[in-house]
């Protein structure tokens, strides 16, 4: 166990202590403070900007605020504390009326998307890097073409010394797609073999048709093949690790807004009512 | 001062001379004086003839009694000549920093750096006139208060007419080893900036034999001071010491060149550096690293294993020499190979000297442990433990072999915490005028990658063959950084940097066109990581990383890299 | 386009990756970004691969052209610049693409018009009461019948009536919004514990409800209804008060001083008890100085002990009545039965409460009113001394129908003969006519004046002594003795509600010590510890205020019509 596994676990149990705690003065004070939800609403409402925040920040990285990585733990369990206070600010019950449900499917999608997030900001990194090809997402496109030109000059190559297009018309027929682009998103993103392995099986079952001169061309083939999948797992993690966020980003905005159409009612029509 | 460039003006060496003050009537009464009036014009190559080298890389300043010349500690690219009058140096103890009178690196207001948001170019590499500023902008000077009782609680030595100093951190790259003043009103020193330096040494031997003399001398005396184990000694054990102290010099100065194509190569680097001692062999003396790197390796299996690898102030060999004196019966041989990488200063204390001088000096409790017991000769192979253990042998091959000890503030990342978000990067951007500085990739060993970001090498190969000194150490901090007003877009800081870490951008007006100079090439510039000098806060790249995976570490000792391995 | 310089996942000399970019060039996906890149504005602003120069030489511009194409990107072409100076390899103009990052951010605003967009069409639509409603209103509050109600007290519609405008008019949300938010939704007010302002929405339940704003007089602020009352909380009955909210005054000391300082101040009349529903009578006794301003956490503890025991309150009943010797077992069986305290107490019609025993019904079976031994069946009236006095004094006409009535003896002379024996007998013991009635009248089992009706002694306990044995006679000059009439409460403790028919399978001797009761001025009533004994979270039975207080009080005349309308203004 790390330094940082202890220092996570020890800030999960301070995060259940603190949860704990706050549920317990909040029982506690419930009965004497009627306006107890206005309270709580606003803390939520407060951690919500906050958290919001930390997009501004990344914004003004010249400011020498606080390190983005602490902001980020604070982020995080942030998160998390203002998920245990929007429970006690709906009193643990499910909303009912529309204006209600839409703000609180969308805390919700946002708190998950946010963990889901977490989760993957911590684990797929570590899954990139075993995968290794390192690559940086805007250069996928032209290692992929560099890939595609050494294919297709395999290919075209063997053609005349050979004396047969067998592979280059596997190539064309089987393998150009492949590589015009990237491919087998979800496969990749499940971590799944398949893909690979499936085109690999193909380019094996038609060698026994190659002269010699091809079938060296078709290791070639194979090796390059490989790389291509390096290259779309890759892409297919890197791609993830920035697609949740088009929706916790988004979706935290339009929860805002809810927000704001939800205080601005609940205190017109409240009048003293609770 | 040049007038401001134009975007269609290529700056040329010298188009930023060092000073413009230098008339024709002072640089007649500098070639006038010792030595430079000995000097043969013809041995002087055409493109840089010895009038111009004067005109160009030299000026006159007079200083006030008790103004400090150069700090010890700062980073200096330029060697000083006494004209006339009186400098002294503080050899022991050194001067407190308060009266160094040290400030922090100049760095925009809070203000100034908020309001990048919207003042940063919206183009890429867009070269502003902004950056049109001199050699000779203001530079601080600091007057010592109270000489006398300086002179009295110090030890100093006094420089006068026909002294040279300052030559050890102008030609080595290295900081200022000593503090100096002026003793004497209306002191003249002829300040040579270092590009100027080597070409005169070049075209008069006699100049280039007295600069490596007094250059010796003075690089001895004030580091064997340095080392721990020699701290014990007495003034005239030390003076011993220092006569027998042999001096070597290893690799070349400019060893980037060679380091590369050996790496193209893909030959076994390790055995083609030179071994300064051998494993198994009798150690002939303490070798202590002066400047650049050595490599502490050890046989393992067929190939050699690096167990460590030694920076300057670091010693090699004492363990068995104490070993042998203290167990006179048990001759121990080496136990590791020591190799230098690069341009490498050594010192080597002879055994017997140490033997007799220094041992005795030591306390117990001070001298190094015993070897443990050897039986079957130096191939045994669990002997010695990785020095650092916490560092596995894999990780410091790849440190070694990719040179990265050299960097003070390499940019490290661990790529099982980085998410790939490029923060860093457009944090990098933002605080650099819209431009990134580096390049988030880089050699990897596991979960490690070392970005092709600048380290600010403690060696900064880089600076030796750049004809204007446009990159230069920041007298500040150390970093090294890249005037681009001076810059000519030579390409040779690039070429020589070992890691990839300097950039040659073609430089953009302000509508995003591609500047071109009147020569039909685009205006380029070289570009680097200059360690946010003038933003708040240090780095932005660290202060951006969200994940906790981008540190600037100092790969010189290894201690902080581990740290943060286990952070 | 230029061949690919370098294997892009090496370092490249010339470019940095530029992530900051918002606009990527439409050539990067076939791997070929050209050199200059799209404008800030997403155009693409390529030409071609070189911007051609004229040669100089020494310092003259020739027309000679220059190919500028730097060595990273090919280095000077083969065919070079055209004599006009143009550069003959064109680039094919693309179209620029979003970053990712840009994507992201038109992701970002498409949300926020979205939202926008969906909320101010719901907003806009007759369903906006739908969905801003947080749940369903009470069954009360809804429906037809109140909607006729709201208009009939000037509201726009169902809403309208407790919210006011807002509920009708968009607009008016944000002043209102604003206005709560300075006044009774501050910040101070939140962390206040009990804010009890009046607001409008209080103001808008009393125009139907409006004596039940009323608690008691020397209340230092009225208590909002919501307190207690929450509407929106579900199609059912409006949310019952939980009792919880009562300590939330009762149990704050600083609230309770002041109420007791105010309630000195006011004047008896405002604290005037409004009397029991069908002409019940309440057992009488003072307020108390500070009224019930006692600080209370819960019932168990600091709840005071009930009035009429802590202060041993008499029962002012002037019958003389012994519960100990009616219960202790030596009185004869009634109908086969040994009196219990069901004997006489019987439940009233709402079951809650028992009736007050009357003699009629409770008592006359055994204390029958024979004031003659030797003539049983003949008993003189209760109720009325007046009518006492008469019977005695028509005393021989009584005899007679008597005689007839229930001897049935006929004949004149017969009865005659039958009154005057009786007549004779009386002046046997008794002297007079008078006499008789100073026996009737005063004597009692005790040795009254006459030791006795006739000077013998009574016989059985039950069996008539005179009035005096249970009532108080006070004899006046001339008239008939004044008897004082028994008044037996129909509730002791009016503070509370209590039905005795839950408590039924208790037995009456658990909470009424009667055995042990020898005066009727001793009033049995419970100790408040016998309560906590099963009323406490320990006895696991309901322990809330409400389980015996009600907080609505009917207001007092003297509050009625001034106060309570000022009180409740917004």
């Amino acid at each position: 166990m790390t330094a940082r596994h202890v220092r996570t676990l020890l800030l999960f149990a301070g995060l259940a202590v603190a949860a704990d705690a706050l549920i317990i003065v909040h029982g506690k004070l419930a009965p004497n403070y009627p306006l107890l939800a206005y309270v709580t609403g606003w803390i939520v409402l407060g951690l919500c900007l906050y958290l919001t925040a930390f997009n501004a920040r990344k914004k003004i990285p010249f400011l020498p605020f606080v390190g983005a990585r602490h902001w980020l733990n604070v982020h995080i369990y942030g998160g998390l504390l203002a998920a245990v206070i929007c429970i006690l600010h709906v009193r643990a019950r499910w909303p009912s009326g529309g204006l209600q449900l839409w703000l609180c499917w969308l805390f919700i999608a946002v708190t998950w998307s946010g963990i889901f997030g977490w989760w993957l900001s911590r684990a797929m990194p570590g899954r990139l890097s075993t995968l290794g090809g390192e690559v940086i997402y805007e250069r996928v496109p032209l290692v992929l073409r560099r890939l595609r030109d050494r294919a297709e000059a395999i290919s075209v190559a063997t053609v005349e010394p050979a004396g047969a297009a067998t592979l280059a018309e596997f190539y064309t027929h089987e393998l150009s797609p492949h590589f015009a682009a990237p491919a087998d998103f979800w496969a990749h993103v499940t971590g799944s073999r398949r893909p690979l392995k499936v085109k690999l099986q193909r380019l094996t079952d038609r060698r026994r048709y190659l002269t010699t001169i091809e079938l060296k061309a078709a290791d070639e083939l194979a090796d390059l093949l490989r790389q291509k999948d390096q290259l779309d797992a890759q892409r297919a993690g890197q791609l993830l690790l920035k697609a949740w966020l088009f929706v916790h980003i988004p979706l935290t905005y339009a929860m805002l807004i809810f927000t704001a159409v939800h205080v601005v009612v609940v205190y017109a029509f409240s009048g003293g009512a609770r | 001062m040049s007038e401001a460039i134009t975007a269609t003006d290529r700056p040329k060496r010298w188009s930023v001379p060092f000073s413009t003050e230098m008339d024709d009537a002072a640089v007649s009464r500098v070639l006038g004086h010792v030595p430079f009036n000995a000097m043969q014009p013809e041995n002087f190559s055409r493109a840089s003839p010895l009038r111009e080298l004067v005109r160009n890389d030299m000026r006159l300043r007079q200083y006030r009694a008790g103004e400090i010349i150069v700090r010890e500690g700062d980073y200096g690219t330029s060697a000083f000549f006494v004209m006339s009058g009186k400098a002294e140096v503080v050899l022991s103890p050194d001067l407190p920093t308060r009266v160094l009178g040290r400030r922090d690196a100049p760095s925009r207001g809070l203000w100034r750096s908020f309001a990048q948001l919207w003042s940063n170019a919206r183009e890429d590499e867009v070269l502003r006139d902004r950056d049109a500023q001199g050699a000779d902008s203001a530079e601080p000077r600091i007057i010592l208060q109270d000489v006398p009782q300086i002179l009295d609680r110090h030890r100093t030595a006094t420089l006068t007419t026909g002294d040279f100093f300052g030559e050890i951190a102008a030609l080595s790259r290295m900081p200022r080893t000593a503090t100096i003043f002026a003793r004497t009103d209306g002191t003249e020193l002829l300040e040579i900036r270092w590009q100027g330096l080597r070409d005169i040494m070049r075209g008069d031997p006699a100049l280039r034999a007295h600069i490596n003399r007094i250059y010796r001398e003075r690089a001895l005396s004030t580091f064997l001071r340095e080392i721990p184990f020699l701290r014990h000694l007495g003034p005239e054990a030390h003076a011993e010491v220092a006569a027998a102290t042999q001096f070597e010099t290893y690799g070349d100065y400019d060893w980037s060149g060679d380091y590369k194509k050996l790496a193209q190569s893909g030959e076994d680097i390790v055995t083609r550096e030179p071994v300064v001692a051998a494993e198994g062999d009798y150690p002939n003396g303490v070798v202590l690293v002066r400047a650049g790197f050595a490599r502490v390796t050890q046989r393992f299996g067929a190939g050699h294993r690096t167990l460590n690898y030694l920076g300057a102030g670091q010693i090699y060999g004492l363990d068995e020499i104490a070993h042998q004196w203290r167990k006179p019966g048990q001759p121990v041989s080496l136990q590791t190979t020591l190799r230098v990488i690069g341009y490498t200063h050594l010192l080597i204390i002879p055994t017997a000297v140490i033997h007799r001088v220094v041992l005795p000096s030591l306390p117990t409790r001070e001298l190094p442990p015993l070897l443990p017991e050897i039986e079957s000769g130096p191939a045994a192979e669990t002997r010695v433990e990785a020095p650092v253990s916490r560092l596995s042998a894999d990780r410091m091959d790849f440190l070694t072999e990719n040179r990265f000890f050299n960097g003070t503030k390499s940019m490290v990342i661990d790529m099982e915490r980085c998410t790939r978000c490029d923060d860093c990067v457009r944090a990098c951007a933002a605080t650099h005028d819209n431009n990134p500085r580096f390049l988030r990739s880089g050699p990897i060993q596991g979960n490690i990658m070392v970005a092709n970001a600048c380290m600010h090498c403690a060696d900064p190969v880089c600076m030796i063959g750049c004809p204007t000194g446009a990159i230069h150490r920041d007298s500040f901090e150390g970093e090294v950084v890249i005037n681009p007003v001076t810059c000519i877009g030579c390409g040779v800081c690039a070429n020589q940097c070992p890691y990839n870490s300097i950039r040659i951008v073609e430089t953009r007006d302000a509508s995003g066109e591609i500047l071109v100079a009147s020569d039909a090439k685009p205006i380029l510039k070289a570009t680097k990581c200059d360690l946010c000098l003038d933003q708040l806060g240090g780095p932005a790249c660290v202060r951006a990383c969200p994940h906790d995976a981008l540190a600037r570490v100092n790969l010189n000792t290894l201690d902080e890299f581990v740290d943060w391995l286990h952070r | 386009m230029s061949e690919l310089p370098l294997d892009p996942r090496e370092a490249d000399r010339m470019r940095y990756e530029r992530p900051n970019h918002n606009w990527i060039c439409g050539h990067t996906c076939d791997g070929c970004p050209c050199r200059i890149g799209p404008g800030n504005d997403g155009k693409c602003r390529a030409t071609s691969e070189c911007q051609p120069v004229r040669l100089k030489k020494d310092g003259v511009e020739t027309s000679i052209w220059q190919c500028t194409r730097p060595a990273e990107w090919g280095g000077k072409c083969e065919t070079g610049p055209s004599p006009s100076g143009e550069c003959c390899r064109a680039i094919e103009r693309c179209k620029p693409v979003r970053s990712l990052r840009a994507r992201r951010g038109l992701f970002v605003l498409a949300a926020v018009a979205a939202s926008v967009g969906s909320l101010l069409l719901i907003l806009g639509s007759t369903r906006r009461g739908e969905f801003l409603n947080p749940a369903p209103i009470s069954q009360l509050h809804r429906g037809p019948a109140f909607a006729a109600h709201a208009h009939a007290a000037g509201a726009a519609d169902s809403c309208a009536a407790c919210h006011g405008e807002v509920a009708t008019e968009p607009s008016q949300w944000l002043p209102a919004a604003l206005g709560a938010a300075k006044k009774s939704l501050s910040f101070a007010k939140m962390t206040e514990p009990h804010p009890k302002d009046f607001s409008r929405m209080d103001a808008s339940c009393l125009t139907c409800h409006e004596t039940q704003g009323f608690h008691v007089s020397n209340i230092v602020n009225p208590t909002s209804c919501s307190i207690c009352h929450r509407e929106h909380q579900g199609p059912g009955e409006l949310a019952k008060a939980g009792g919880l909210q009562c300590t939330g005054c009762h149990g704050d000391k600083e609230r309770m001083v002041a109420s007791a300082l105010k309630g000195r101040t006011l004047p008896a009349a405002m604290f005037a008890k409004a009397p029991l529903p069908g002409g019940q009578r309440a057992f009488a006794r003072e307020r108390p100085a500070d009224g019930y301003t006692r600080v209370i956490t819960d019932f168990a503890h600091g709840h005071p002990e009930f009035q009429v025991v802590r202060e041993k309150l008499p029962d002012p009943n002037p019958l003389r009545f012994n519960h100990a010797v009616h219960l202790s077992g030596d009185i004869p069986p009634l109908a086969g039965k040994s009196l219990d305290c069901a004997s006489c107490h019987q439940l009233d019609a709402s079951r809650a409460f028992y009736r007050p025993v009357s003699y009629a019904q409770n008592c006359q079976q055994c204390h029958t009113l024979q004031f003659d031994d030797k003539t049983p069946g003949l008993t003189l009236p209760h109720g009325d001394p007046v009518s006492v006095r008469a019977f005695l004094r028509s005393l021989p006409a009584q005899y007679a129908t008597h005689a007839m009535q229930q001897e049935n003896i006929v004949g004149r002379d017969r009865i005659e003969s039958y009154v005057t024996g009786k007549m004779a007998a009386w002046r046997e013991r008794i002297h007079t006519g008078e006499d008789l009635e100073q026996a009737v009248f005063f004597s009692d089992a005790h040795g009254g004046p006459a030791g006795g009706i006739g000077g013998r002694p009574t016989g059985g306990r039950a069996r008539f002594a005179g009035c005096a044995y249970c009532h108080e006679v006070t004899p006046r000059a001339e008239a008939a003795p004044t008897i004082a009439k028994p008044v037996t409460p129909h509730r002791w403790m009016t503070e509370a509600h209590f039905n005795h028919t839950p408590h039924a399978t208790m037995k009456c001797a658990d909470c009424h010590d009667a055995a042990a009761s020898r005066q009727s001025s001793d009033v049995i009533m419970p100790h408040q510890q016998s309560c906590v004994a099963c009323h406490s979270p320990k006895g696991g039975v309901s322990a809330s205020c409400t389980t015996c207080h009600n907080y609505h009080q009917t207001p007092p005349a003297a509050v009625l019509g001034k106060k309570l309308a000022d009180a409740f203004k917004p």
